[in-house]
């Protein structure tokens, strides 16, 4: 039920943002017959024959109810840039991106989560350095992160490569590696750092401090008591980084010239390619959504006591 | 204060590791323009597989009438073909057509090849090439082409069985020299008709005659090239059976693929790849004849709108510098608004005509000189466009802008994004703003005339500041009309003086072909002609 | 004061102090930097550090600590304007939804949520096809995209301070709306307003960064750390890291400080983001 409203209150939010993407498109100057051809002069004649068609002289309203019908018949329309359709260019560059957010979802995961934990519990030398560690590492950018991994492993080492997201399954990890950990590496240093606070909380809390008293094993008393009670606070901290992770992939993917949704999003918006530009707004605004939805289940599901009465 | 020890650390280490790579050697280059090629050495053997390159990104399209630019043609070229074709040293021959006559100044008769068949093995008829030359001419269509030389055909006929007459309004010289081009490209009339509005797509393919024909079409990777087995030209039917052309446009990836063999070869290798690849072990950079011009468009707007102000920029900017630098040797400041060695008949008029020309080197004096004829405000800025991803213009201008101060001018560089830097080209309203935008230009065919037609001539398609001088057209359409070579080389010799003096584009360098070639393979030509001519063809193994 | 340096602890004070030479180096940069950050000769590039260019030269001739100094502007005014116009707006938009409640309450967080839901580079990048890049506009989108998270804190706090005795009862004796509210409630949610901004300054600076990066925000030949990390790309893989590798160093030295600086007053819940 909680669930249906969700997935509805998305479907409006979609409609909605569409409908504004629409409208901040058509509001933004120069047309996009004007940049089709880059550097070379074609005729007036020609441009005007390239508006009529792609009924660019429609008003605003026919035009958005066009597009909106095809959507809902699947039809997501033609790129302005080369006649492919959407749908298409869509499906041959998401891979790429899941693929790559899906990675850098996983290295936040292992690697911030774990050594938060690690900080968490111990003290010393181990705990400092993941403590600098992190305020350094929120404070790098992505594309920095992307640039100082590409010239150390790729140029200077050439132990992954410069360019492109490979063929196959194992191809493709190997070439989204890089970029995966330039992505993931901000939000693993902010994970880490409030993975480490929350396991400290709860080592301090009384009843750790009282399992301990009674005997009970470390590692169990870990376990049970830190990790799971900290999950909490963690799991929210992940769940909005990587609900992030889809915007922030278009950084890296522009550095790293992979192709997925954001080199093209970029170009698209610029040269103001409607149908390309909608397509992937949709596609961000839920997978953000999404994202979002299985971050408060999850957050409902570890803890009984915030059910269905959800207070955003 | 272990922290603090560790960050001074970090913070150590970033300056030392930019201090002393900083001062790495700069290698002087080993390139020069001097002696620049036409071909590399022919091809020993076939291959089954070569990768290639096309450094400005996938193609939009692969019908030849959207063929306009550098993706677009380069792939084309090996697939569909022209009436008449451009060689590597530049002269045309009869290709699709058998032979073309001219019983008049303004018609010319195709008598085409009785044996030549598309790849679905259905003949080429002349039909097929009259539908093909009249699509340029269907405003529906949306030839890329349409204008200037497609503006002057007022005709063309099926005349016989096998001969197409084309009969232009105005007499024209460099007609048929642009039969090279998709303008003269014939696709089958029946294939198009039916692949409707996805012809040219990745769906919906091309039918043509040419040596390779597509394979796969990996949108955003790679399209495949492969051998048509049954082309009609046995002698120069393609060496290679498969060629995979890739669409990476990152310079440092284009540079490791190349130094690393996981690409065969590229033209136009982008200037910062130059230093990497110049010393790799896995192929050799080669400079070739070509038919460009890096130019400053003035757009009639501005400071920079006065001749005057632009005579004196361009004796100020050490032009020379720039093509040492910005292009590590590989270009040549440029004497005229046509490239060196930019044509394919009256070699020995241009030559000399070219000689009679100012040199290229800084006369600040001389800039300050002609800088008093101004009669515009010249302390108003001049704002130069230019496309923010290539950050050699940005190189480029900053040098003009030294320049510039040096007599008391001010010259600011604009960008603008890549992909909204067509805009200039096309939509007058987006050149308002700005005195001046950049240009990386290509003669379409190796005559001069035609390149100064589109830049002089009222109306010209790369007249973007409205520039109209009597005496320019009338010379124009002289020249046209002039049968003899050498004669129309002297008319086309004065344009080029009133050009020089008049400045609507201030000639920057001329660059020359930069093609990699991995060591295992060859054949290809080195000189401007791979976006009409079928280099692919020509690529093999070099049997090292 | 010194509850102040007590606070922060002898690292706190060195991201203060770094904070407080990036702001310096950022007022002062048209007196003390020495060359014009936007001229250079392309004969002079890629030159190593030396007396004349403290930090050698980039690709275009340019000196590179001169255009450290005079990106620092740059740099630190969109965060700035991010900051001030969220604070201004966010604030607002809070203190009037949980005044007048109801409604209006429903109306402006419906219109929070979809803000919220709406990925903010997808924000900035349609508010600049629109209004053409540069910073201004990369600013003001940004701002817009982060109300979302201002206002919600403050939101809640001013929720619960609503009810409180010492903003009912000038209530109920007639007094206006505002009135209580500038003078009443927001000297209550004023601190959290103050650390949320120092948090989201170093958000805002790597996102903005990050637009011009791709192109979108401030535009080249002007300098600005981000920027000159993208322009650096090329001369980084030729071998020339300096551009690229001190830009970056900045950006991280000052959003590190000043995440450091804002933790230590009062953590990142004040910036109403979970993370």
């Amino acid at each position: 039920m909680y669930v249906l409203r969700r997935l509805l209150a998305l479907v409006g939010v979609l409609l909605v943002s569409s409908f504004l993407v629409f409208a901040a498109m058509y509001a933004a100057p120069g047309s996009p017959e004007n940049f089709l051809v880059q550097g070379r002069t074609v005729t007036p004649e020609v441009l005007a024959a390239i508006r009529r068609q792609y009924s660019l002289d429609d008003p605003f309203l026919v035009r958005f109810w066009n597009w909106l019908t095809g959507v809902l018949h699947g039809d997501f329309g033609q790129s302005l840039t080369n006649r492919q359709e959407v749908g298409d260019l869509l499906a041959n560059r998401l891979p790429t991106t899941l693929t790559l957010v899906a990675m850098a979802a996983v290295l936040i995961v292992v690697l911030g989560v774990g050594l938060g934990i690690v900080a968490g519990v111990r003290d010393g030398v181990v705990d400092k350095i993941v403590v600098l560690g992190s305020t350094v590492g929120f404070a790098v950018p992505t594309f920095f992160a992307a640039l100082l991994l590409m010239s150390v492993f790729s140029v200077w080492l050439g132990w992954f490569p410069v360019f492109g997201s490979g063929e196959g399954f194992a191809d493709r990890l190997w070439h989204l590696t890089l970029p995966a950990l330039a992505l993931a590496l901000p939000s693993a240093a902010v994970v880490a750092r409030i993975t480490r606070t929350a396991i400290r909380d709860e080592r301090d809390s009384e009843h750790a401090v009282m399992a301990i008293a009674r005997g009970v094993p470390s590692r169990i008393v870990m376990r049970r008591h830190l990790v799971r009670n900290s999950m909490l606070p963690v799991s929210t901290v992940v769940g909005v980084h990587i609900a992030g992770l889809i915007a922030g992939s278009f950084v890296v993917e522009y550095a790293f010239t992979l192709d997925g949704l954001g080199t093209l999003l970029v170009t698209a918006v610029q040269t103001k390619d409607f149908a390309v530009v909608q397509a992937i707004a949709i596609v961000l605004v839920a997978g953000f959504g999404i994202i979002n939805l299985l971050v408060d289940l999850l957050y409902a599901a570890i803890d009984p006591r915030v059910g269905s009465r959800h207070t955003a | 204060m272990k922290k603090k020890a560790a960050l001074g650390m970090f913070v150590a280490a970033g300056l030392a590791l930019a201090g002393c790579t900083g001062q790495a050697t700069n290698t002087a280059p080993t390139l020069s323009t001097s002696d620049l090629l036409v071909t590399t050495p022919a091809a020993a053997g076939d291959l089954e597989l070569a990768t290639w390159n096309l450094p400005f990104g996938e193609p939009s399209s692969i019908d030849p009438i959207k063929a306009f630019n550098y993706p677009e043609n380069t792939v084309v070229a090996n697939l569909c073909e022209g009436l008449m074709q451009l060689q590597p040293d530049y002269s045309i021959k009869p290709n699709l057509a058998e032979r073309v006559d001219t019983p008049d100044a303004t018609t010319y008769v195709y008598t085409l090849r009785q044996d030549v068949t598309f790849w679905d093995g259905q003949p080429m008829t002349a039909a097929d090439v009259v539908y093909s030359l009249k699509r340029h001419l269907d405003p529906e269509e949306g030839s890329y082409w349409a204008g200037d030389v497609v503006g002057n055909i007022a005709s063309v006929e099926q005349t016989g069985d096998a001969e197409v007459t084309v009969k232009l309004t105005a007499p024209d010289a460099t007609f048929n020299s642009y039969m090279v081009t998709p303008i003269g490209t014939v696709v089958e009339q029946a294939f198009r008709e039916k692949a409707g509005a996805s012809f040219g797509t990745p769906a919906g393919g091309v039918m043509c005659t040419g040596p390779y024909s597509v394979g796969q079409w990996n949108e955003g990777q790679s399209i495949s090239l492969t051998r048509n087995d049954s082309y009609w030209n046995a002698d120069k039917a393609a060496k290679t059976a498969q060629v995979d052309i890739n669409f990476i446009v990152d310079s440092a990836a284009i540079a490791n693929a190349l130094n690393t063999g996981a690409i065969d070869g590229s033209y136009d290798v982008p200037l910062g790849a130059l230093s990497t690849l110049q010393g790799s072990t896995q192929g050799t950079l080669d400079l070739g004849r070509s038919l460009q011009l890096v130019a400053i468009i003035s757009t009639g707007h501005g400071a920079f709108a006065d001749p005057a102000v632009r005579k004196a920029l361009m004796l100020a900017t050490d032009r020379d510098a720039i093509a040492e630098t910005v292009f590590e040797g590989t270009a040549q400041a440029s004497r005229s608004l046509i490239p060196a060695d930019g044509w394919a008949y009256g070699s020995e008029v241009f030559q000399s005509g070219r000689e009679a020309l100012a040199p290229t080197s800084v006369d600040i004096e001389g800039a300050k000189e002609a800088l008093k004829d101004a009669s515009v405000d010249v302390s108003q800025p001049i704002k130069i466009v230019y496309p923010s991803e290539r950050t050699y213009y940005a190189d480029i201008i900053s040098e003009i802008s030294n320049g510039a101060r040096a007599i008391g001018l001010t010259v600011e560089p604009s960008a603008v994004p890549s992909a909204q830097f067509g805009a200039f080209f096309s939509d007058p309203a987006a050149r308002e703003g700005s005195d001046a935008f950049v240009t990386n230009n290509y003669m379409d065919v190796p005559d001069p005339l035609a390149y100064l037609r589109t830049i002089l001539g009222t109306g010209g398609s790369q007249n973007y500041n409205d520039y109209s001088n009597p005496q320019v057209d009338e010379l124009l359409s002289e020249a046209a009309a002039t049968a003899d070579d050498d004669k129309r080389a002297a008319l086309v010799n004065e344009i080029q003086e009133i050009a020089l003096a008049d400045l609507p584009w201030i000639p920057i360098v001329d660059p020359s072909v930069r093609l990699f070639l991995n060591n295992r393979v060859t054949g290809v030509p080195a000189s401007f002609v791979y976006l009409y001519y079928p280099w692919a063809a020509d690529l093999g193994a070099s049997g090292k | 004061m010194k509850r102040f340096v007590h606070r922060m602890g002898p690292l706190g004070m060195v991201a203060v102090g770094i904070l407080l030479l990036v702001v310096l180096g950022a007022l002062s940069a048209p007196l003390i930097a020495p060359y014009d950050p936007t001229i250079g000769s392309v004969t002079q590039r890629y030159l190593g550090p030396s007396a004349a260019h403290l930090l050698g030269t980039d690709q275009a001739g340019r000196d590179i600590f001169s255009r450290l100094l005079w990106g620092a502007r740059s740099s630190l005014i969109g965060p700035l304007i991010v900051v001030c116009v969220t604070a201004a707006l966010g604030t607002l938009i809070a203190l009037t939804s949980v005044w007048w409640g109801g409604a209006v309450d429903s109306l402006l967080s419906r219109l929070l949520d979809l803000l919220f839901a709406f990925p903010n580079l997808l924000l900035a990048m349609l508010a600049i096809a629109v209004f053409g890049p540069g910073l201004l506009t990369a600013a003001f989108a940004l701002a817009i995209a982060y109300i979302p998270y201002t206002a919600r804190v403050i939101r809640s706090t001013a929720l619960r301070e609503r009810n409180l005795p010492y903003v009912r009862s000038p209530e109920l004796q007639g007094i206006t709306g505002p009135t209580i509210a500038v003078r009443h409630l927001l000297p209550n949610v004023a601190p959290l307003i103050v650390t949320g901004a120092t948090i989201n300054f170093g958000f805002a600076m790597i996102e903005l960064a990050a637009l011009s990066f791709l192109g979108l925000g401030v535009q080249p030949p002007q300098a600005d750390w981000g920027l000159m990390v993208a322009n650096g790309q090329q001369s980084l893989l030729k071998g020339y890291p300096a551009e690229s590798i001190l830009a970056g160093l900045c950006i991280v030295l000052t959003v590190a400080s000043l995440g450091y600086v804002g933790d230590k007053l009062g953590g990142r819940a004040a910036a109403g983001r979970k993370a």
